[in-house]
């Protein structure tokens, strides 16, 4: 657990869609009983800009004179723009609700643009930087911090085009408040926000994270993670291996180095299953 | 599966549920880079899924073919929805149409 250090630059961003329910479910809105759902991780960010709100402050006066002021609380995070390099097609269509079109011609993937779409779906976004600790004990040591808005929509916009320039694309970032964190567990007395919601929240990890969602068929039990976890603890609550089933914490039975999870019961179906790992970047 | 037979679509898994083969392709037949989503065929086998798949019935199928314990879920729907016609009902109204004729 890290509580001083100082953010040193973007790292990546981790985006999952999720389901009715606030529970995170990969590249899909509505994924099958039986299917493991990645969350989708971007490399070449080059930019985050977001800002809060700037609230408002009244001033009491009458006759000649002050008589105090009140001031009106806006936190909120407020539209913000991610600039990218990278024109990742999975993370343009599931945020844009529309297909991949490979089918039509092998050769191509083809997306577009999907103006008539009535709303858009909505997403948890993870933005993580890299850190260096200032505490005593892990002074120096080098990890990473996770911008969380667990409720937010994205909107894909193509970059313009300009001779000999490179033209990232962007991504126009609308954060709500949502009252369960990024793997559907509600928020509660623990982090003592108002009514218990937030827009954005942040912590630490000494390594990089990755969100697998599981979605039970009542049958199997047991499902691959997207990168190897650094640890095999399953304790519940305090180990690098997360997991809630249905937004209540829940322990794995077992997970391998090698990213195979098991779980202690297969459920039912349509459960959620959401894991959440610590890695060091090598794929499972 | 023999090796010539393999369906370019099916992924296959080890015993102990880790991932053996992947599969050439994805469930439509396209050509994928990363596995972001998959869903199990059985014990056996899995298929890749696009971005924003949601044709639970072509998963459906394809676990009717492979999977020899799956069980179809809207079959049963199906079932509970719609009682089969009982025999004396059908008999009585044959034998009504037969007796006006006879008239």
């Amino acid at each position: 657990m890290t509580t001083k250090f100082v953010p040193v630059g973007l790292f990546r961003m981790t985006v999952a869609l999720t389901n009715s329910n606030g529970y995170p479910t990969g590249v899909t809105a509505t994924p099958a009983a039986g299917s493991t759902n990645q969350a989708l991780y971007i490399k070449t960010v080059q930019g985050a800009g977001w800002s809060q709100g700037e609230g408002k402050t009244e001033p009491f006066t009458g006759g000649d004179g002050q008589y105090g002021q009140y001031r009106f609380p806006d936190s909120s995070i407020k539209p913000f723009n991610i600039r990218t390099q990278q024109h990742d097609k999975t993370l343009q269509a599931m945020v844009s609700a529309i297909n991949i079109n490979s089918t039509r011609n092998t050769r191509y993937s083809r997306t577009g643009n999907n103006p008539r779409l009535p709303a858009l779906p909505t997403c948890m976004l993870i933005l993580t930087s890299h850190l260096q600790s200032q505490d005593a004990a892990t002074s120096g040591q080098n990890q990473y911090e996770h911008f969380v808005f667990p409720a937010c929509t994205m909107e894909w916009q193509y970059g313009t085009a300009e001779y000999q320039t490179a033209h990232p694309s962007i991504l126009r970032v609308t954060p709500t408040l949502s009252a369960k964190d990024h793997m559907g567990v509600a928020f509660g007395s623990a982090d003592g926000y108002q009514d218990n919601m937030t827009d954005m929240f942040d912590f630490q990890s000494v390594y990089p994270i990755h969100i697998t969602t599981f979605i039970s068929d009542g049958a199997a039990t047991t499902f691959n993670t997207f990168y190897k976890p650094i640890s095999t603890v399953v304790t519940v609550a305090t180990s690098a291996n997360d997991m809630a089933k249905n937004g209540t914490l829940t322990a794995l039975s077992a997970i391998t180095l090698a990213g195979l999870a098991t779980l202690s019961a297969a459920g039912t179906s349509g459960d959620v299953h959401v894991l959440q790992i610590e890695h060091n970047e090598v794929a499972a | 599966m023999d090796e010539e037979q393999k369906n370019p679509i099916l992924g296959e898994y080890n015993e102990d549920g880790s991932i053996k083969e992947k599969p050439a392709l994805d469930i439509n037949g396209g050509a994928y880079e990363v596995i972001h989503s998959l869903a199990r065929i059985g014990k056996q086998y899995f298929v890749v899924l696009p971005v924003n798949f949601n044709d639970h019935a072509r998963l459906n199928e394809l676990r009717l073919e492979f999977d020899p314990d799956y069980v179809d879920p809207d079959a049963k729907v199906e079932e509970a929805a719609t009682p089969a016609p009982t025999v004396p009902e059908f008999r009585s109204r044959r034998s009504s149409t037969s007796e006006a004729s006879e008239e």
